[in-house]
Parts: structure tokens; C-alpha cells; sequence
């Protein structure tokens, strides 16, 4: 009898002991789930997204310096984007000397080669396509003064940047991403 | 396990006891390292909050404005340590160091330590040795030209801090200035400033006294020195005068010296600029040189009133020369 | 006597035991610790690293504004840089990577057209030979660009006194590796 009450003792431990081991490892395995989800979680936030318009914006303003090939009269020296852009939104009929294009066609071509140039705007790259305008500000949702863009339709993640010039001219210039 | 046993008493066994023993003393140790890696972390934070301000203060840098204040806002109270080291070989244009510690509301002292210096080369940080704030430092950016730019000093104190300019004997364009900027802490009374405040004055004795000395240079006197400063040739010339009624005197001096360094090889530029332009208005170059090997002799000691009246000369020289150019200014 | 021995050899069990566990306890510790601090030092590392980053991101978009480059002449024009003071700076570059704290420096040419080259002297570029002058390093590395307005001067304009013509660019910016 002694020694079916100790092997049954016996039994007893070594049941508890193996309850012990596996609440022991029951522990262990919760704690390395849960260091796990937090690294998981840690580790997930990437990196932050920069304000992009900022390069647009730049762009607009360097842009407005650049010195084209286009005299605005015979005594003029070439004139710039900026004087361009005020030319013809002046009057649409204004040329250029001696080639007698139109201003506002000259703006056109010539933002469009600044545009291509800076960016490469196709299918697989980041950049898909852009719309770019000269609108006057009491008339926003005009066609605009001059306006041009990629053929591609927009997508929902637009950059843009405007530019305020003298005369309540806006100078407005959005990339699909 | 409590056990009765024979009456005497109650049995605790061993194993419960050591069990005991030791997780107080996991515990303990837990906690020990938790506080470390919470001091770690502060330190990681000053670090970062000190490059953080740096790169804050280079948008504060004036582009072509007059001059521009601006609000650094902090979570905890915090002391910037600002310190200048002179030009070397190594470092030709000297270096502005700057530190942090905080002072987090759970705990009563400052560390000892304070986070990693961040080094500058390009900026001029003008301010108290020390300057402590609960949660905000004001900056003014001014433009320093000499004749050409040179940089944007940056002149910083803060919300512990209260200056009071009294306005008798002020020049009106200072005190036009200042209202227009409208600075937190900075007062301007005709008399009776307030007695927390540091004083500042053009007339009389007071905290940090003014003088000009004619219309091209001048002296700030505090803490039993004498600051010399020259008027720039910018719109509002008074940017160096700033700078050292602001300035701890011996910073002052090491920062003019590296801005006089940093306008020495800004002047041999121009010279090789010059070069270039040499068909047209009159030969500039020798000009430029001359006025750069003058800004050489800035390294050999602090600046004093008379090299602050020769350099003014100097300067108007360069600026009459190139203005002369009207065609085809150097600069 | 058997009761004692019987609990003697419990006791001694489970102080193995407790040896044993707390054996295993600290080298998870340690394991979790180990892992930490390399997580935390990456951290400091990619802070300090993203800290350079907005430091050359603002310094890309401050550089027409910086003496050394900015076109002083020109209150009108915030965004351009003197390419005749590129030009004599070329020869300071070793001076100028400490001023800024960056390991390169390039200024390139967008508008008009030229051939894409780095250029070996200044009149390459002046001749459209080339469209990229680097000033300071050779390795460009985790590079921010920012557009700017390039002004070189030409002596035809203005009826032969000179004048400033505009050509749309970049500079592009690298910051100290850690």
C-alpha cells in the first residue's frame, strides 16, 4: 500500500513538474510573440515623406529666370521667362523679334522644354504626367492664358506648385506621381 | 509552503524563500537597468534636439530680407551650450558648437553630461554662454554685409531672458527696427525698465552701454569689456551691434574673427571673379587682394577699435570701387 | 530521518531548478538586450544619418542663397547662382567641403541642352561641352538636388557692356557620410 501511495506521489510530481516546464514555456513563447508583434510594429513605421512641392515650387521659380530666345522688340536684349509671361499676358498678339512667333507660343514651347527636360515623365518612371498653366487669379477655373500638359490623364497623387507674378498672373505647375 | 507541523511553529521552506530572494533581486535589477536606458535615451535625444535647432537655425538665415525673428519651441526646459572655436588650418573657417541638456519634469537636477556637441562651420550663433529656456529661445536673423555678404548672424536668447532698450539717445532707425520686428522679451522704454530686465542704453550707464564712434563704428561695453563693432553696408547696418550687446564677450570676439575670416576667402573669390571681368570698368583686383590680406591680420588677436576703423575704411573702399562698375558690378 | 532526507533532496531539486531557470532567464535577457542595442544604434545611426539628410536637403535648397554662390548683384533674383564665382571657387574645394559639412557638390545644367559631361574647365562649360562642373568631392552619395537658376555673364549683351543670361539647372548636394 506504502508504495502504491508513493508511486501515485510519485506520479504526482512528476506531472507537476512537467506542468511546471510546460508553464514555463507557455511564458517564454507569449513573451517571444509579443517582442515579435512589437518589432513588427516598430520596425514598420518607414520613412517620412517629404514636403515634394517644395521641388515643383523651385522649379517655377528658376524657371521664371531663364533668358530665352525671344527679343521682345529689335533694341531689346532676349528677354526672360518672367517677361515673357507678362508679355503675353498683356496681349496674346504680341511677337517675338525677328521670328514674329507669338509670345504666348514661345512660353508654350519653351516651358514645355523646361518641363521635359527636369523630369522624365513616361509609364514606369515615378513621374507620369504634368499639367502646367498661366492663369489669371480672378479667373482660376479658366482655361488659363496658356495651359499644356502630358497626355496621360491625372492620377490621384498630384505634386503642385504655384507661382504669384505681378498683374494677378499665376504661374501653376502639377506632376502626377 | 506554510505547513503545520508540530505545534511549535510554521514551516516556510527554502525554495520559497530563495524564490523570494531572488526575484526582488531581478527585479531590482530590471528597474536599475530601466532608469540606464532611460538616461541613454535622454542623451540620444539632447543629441538630436541640438542638430535638430542647427538645422532649424538655416531657414532662419536671412536670403535677401532685412532681418527676421523667429520662435524655437522646446518640450522640456533646456540649456543650449554655445560655444565658438577660432579658424585653424584645419578648420579655416572656425566652428560653432552647440550642445543641449534638458531637464525632464520627472527628475529635479540637470544631467551632468549634456547630449553630443553638433558642429557648424557655416553659421554665427551670437548668445549668453548658457542661455536657459522653459520652452522657448528667440532668434534674429540679421544680414552682414562687408561690403559684399558674408552670412546672417544669428542672435539668440530666451524666454528666461529680458532686455530693455532705453530710448533716449537711440538712433531712430534702431528703434524703427525693433518696433517693426515686435521681439518677445525685448522692451523699449523711454526710461524705467523693468528691474528683471537687462538694460541696454546709447547715453548714460547701464547694463550693456552703447557708443558709436562717428558714423562707422562703435563700442559695446558690458561685464567690464568693450565690444568694437563697425555699421555694415546693408539697409540696416546694425547687425554687429547686435550681435554684442547679445553676445557673451568672449564668443563675440572668437565669431567676428571667424566671419572675418570666412568674408578674407569670400574676398579672394571676388578677385578671381574679377579677373574675368577685366575688359570691363577699371581693374578691381588688386583691390580685392589687399582688403583680403587686411582680413588676414583678424587671426592674430581679438578685434580692436582701431582695426575696426581701418577695416571700415577698407571696406568703403571696395564697395566704392565696385560701385563704380555700374555695368558690371563684381558684386 | 527518511521525511528529512526526502526533503533535502527536494530542496537541492529545486534550487537546481531555480538555478537552471534563471540561467535561461538571463540569457533571454541578454538575447533581448542584444537585440535591442543593435536596433537602438541602427536608430541612432539612421537619425544621425536623417539628420545629415535634411541638413543637405536644406543646404541643396539654400545653396543660391550662400555667398560663395548666391548671385549678389541680383536683389531680384533669390534662386541664382553666379557661375563666374563657381568658376574661381573651383580651386578652394578642399576649404569649402568643411564650411558646409558635405562630401560633393555639382551644379548641372538643364536648360538649354548640352552634352552630358563633366566638365575639366570652366570654358568647357561656357561652350555647352559639357553640363555638369563639380566643385566639391567626386562620389556623389545619397544626393539632394534643388533647382536653380544659373546665371553666367555675357559680354555681348546690353550692346557689348554685358549682362547676366539665366539657364535653368540644379545643384546637387551630398552630405558627410557617418
Amino acid at each position: 500500500m506504502s508504495s502504491g501511495k508513493s508511486m501515485s506521489r510519485l506520479n504526482a510530481y512528476k506531472k507537476k513538474g512537467q506542468e511546471e516546464m510546460v508553464g514555463f514555456v507557455a511564458i517564454m513563447l507569449v513573451v517571444a510573440i509579443a517582442f515579435l508583434i512589437f518589432l513588427g510594429i516598430y520596425l514598420r513605421k518607414g520613412p517620412s515623406t517629404e514636403v515634394e512641392n517644395f521641388e515643383i515650387s523651385q522649379f517655377l521659380e528658376s524657371s521664371f529666370e531663364v533668358t530665352t530666345d525671344c527679343r521682345l522688340s529689335s533694341t531689346r536684349d532676349p528677354s526672360d521667362m518672367g517677361e515673357l509671361i507678362r508679355s503675353c499676358s498683356a496681349n496674346s498678339a504680341n511677337t517675338c523679334y525677328p521670328s514674329g512667333k507669338e509670345v504666348c507660343d514661345e512660353v508654350k514651347e519653351s516651358m514645355m522644354v523646361l518641363i521635359e527636360s527636369s523630369w522624365n515623365f513616361n509609364e514606369t518612371s515615378p513621374e507620369k504626367g504634368y499639367l502646367f498653366a498661366v492663369k489669371r487669379e480672378t479667373n482660376l477655373s479658366d482655361q488659363g492664358i496658356v495651359s499644356f500638359g502630358s497626355s496621360t490623364p491625372p492620377t490621384s497623387n498630384i505634386r503642385s506648385a504655384e507661382k504669384p507674378l505681378p498683374g494677378g498672373i499665376i504661374m501653376y505647375l502639377e506632376i502626377y506621381s | 509552503m506554510l505547513k503545520r507541523g508540530d505545534r511549535r511553529g510554521y514551516e516556510f521552506s527554502f525554495g520559497w524563500l530563495f524564490a523570494l530572494f531572488v526575484g526582488a533581486a531581478v527585479l531590482a535589477l530590471a528597474v536599475f537597468i530601466a532608469i540606464q536606458l532611460l538616461d541613454t535615451g535622454q542623451y540620444q535625444r539632447e543629441s538630436e534636439e541640438a542638430k535638430r535647432i542647427g538645422v532649424l537655425l538655416t531657414p532662419a538665415e536671412t536670403g535677401l530680407e532685412e532681418g527676421k525673428f523667429s520662435t524655437i519651441y522646446v518640450d522640456d526646459e533646456t540649456r543650449l551650450m554655445n560655444d565658438c572655436e577660432l579658424p585653424t588650418t584645419n578648420y579655416p573657417f572656425g566652428t560653432q558648437l552647440i550642445s543641449l541638456a534638458t531637464r525632464p519634469s520627472y527628475r529635479s537636477e540637470w544631467q551632468e553630461i549634456s547630449g553630443i556637441e553638433s558642429s557648424f562651420h557655416n553659421k554665427y550663433i551670437f548668445s549668453t554662454k548658457m542661455p536657459e529656456a522653459e520652452g522657448e529661445f528667440y532668434v534674429l536673423s540679421k544680414p552682414l554685409s562687408m561690403p559684399f555678404r558674408v552670412s546672417s548672424l544669428v542672435i539668440l536668447w530666451s524666454d528666461k531672458e529680458n532686455y530693455c532698450l532705453r530710448e533716449t539717445g537711440a538712433d531712430p532707425q534702431i528703434l524703427t527696427q525693433l518696433r517693426r520686428l515686435n521681439m518677445t522679451n525685448i522692451y523699449l522704454k523711454a526710461d524705467g525698465c523693468p528691474s528683471d530686465s537687462t538694460e541696454i542704453c546709447f547715453s548714460g550707464g547701464c547694463d550693456i552701454a552703447v557708443q558709436f564712434i562717428g558714423t562707422s563704428h562703435g563700442v559695446v561695453k558690458k561685464d567690464a569689456q568693450q565690444l568694437p563693432f563697425i555699421l555694415s553696408t546693408d539697409s540696416d547696418p546694425y547687425a554687429l551691434m547686435y550681435a554684442a550687446i547679445f553676445s557673451d564677450p568672449d564668443d563675440y570676439s572668437c565669431q567676428f574673427r571667424r566671419l572675418a575670416a570666412r568674408a578674407e576667402y569670400l574676398s579672394i573669390i571676388y578677385s578671381s571673379k574679377a579677373q574675368s571681368f577685366s575688359s570691363c570698368g577699371a581693374d578691381i583686383v588688386p583691390i580685392f587682394q589687399d582688403y583680403a590680406s587686411f582680413l588676414n591680420t583678424f587671426k592674430s588677436g581679438a578685434p580692436t577699435q582701431q582695426q575696426m576703423n581701418d577695416l571700415y575704411q577698407k571696406m568703403m573702399g571696395v564697395k566704392q570701387a565696385n560701385d563704380a562698375r555700374s555695368s558690371c558690378p563684381v558684386y | 530521518m527518511r521525511e528529512v532526507l526526502v526533503r533535502s533532496i527536494k530542496a537541492q531539486m529545486k534550487i537546481q531548478e531555480m538555478a537552471f531557470m534563471l540561467v535561461a532567464v538571463m540569457i533571454f535577457f541578454g538575447m533581448v538586450a542584444l537585440v535591442y542595442f543593435s536596433i537602438t544604434l541602427a536608430n541612432v545611426r539612421s537619425q544621425a544619418a536623417s539628420l545629415g539628410d535634411q541638413e543637405a536637403q536644406a543646404l541643396a535648397r539654400q545653396m543660391a542663397t550662400t555667398p560663395e554662390l548666391g548671385l549678389a548683384s541680383s536683389t531680384d533674383c533669390a534662386n541664382c547662382v553666379d557661375m563666374e564665382k563657381a568658376f574661381a571657387f573651383k580651386d578652394q574645394t578642399d576649404i569649402y567641403k568643411k564650411l558646409w559639412n558635405i562630401d560633393y557638390l555639382m551644379l548641372e545644367r538643364v536648360y538649354p541642352a548640352s552634352d552630358e559631361k563633366i566638365c575639366a574647365a570652366a570654358f568647357e562649360y561656357r561652350e555647352q561641352k559639357c553640363n555638369q562642373l563639380v566643385l566639391i568631392g567626386s562620389q556623389p552619395y545619397a544626393t539632394k538636388t534643388a533647382f536653380v537658376a544659373l546665371a553666367i555673364w555675357d559680354p555681348s549683351l546690353r550692346n557689348g557692356n554685358g549682362g547676366w543670361k539665366y539657364e535653368l539647372g540644379k545643384v546637387h548636394v551630398s552630405p558627410k557620410r557617418i
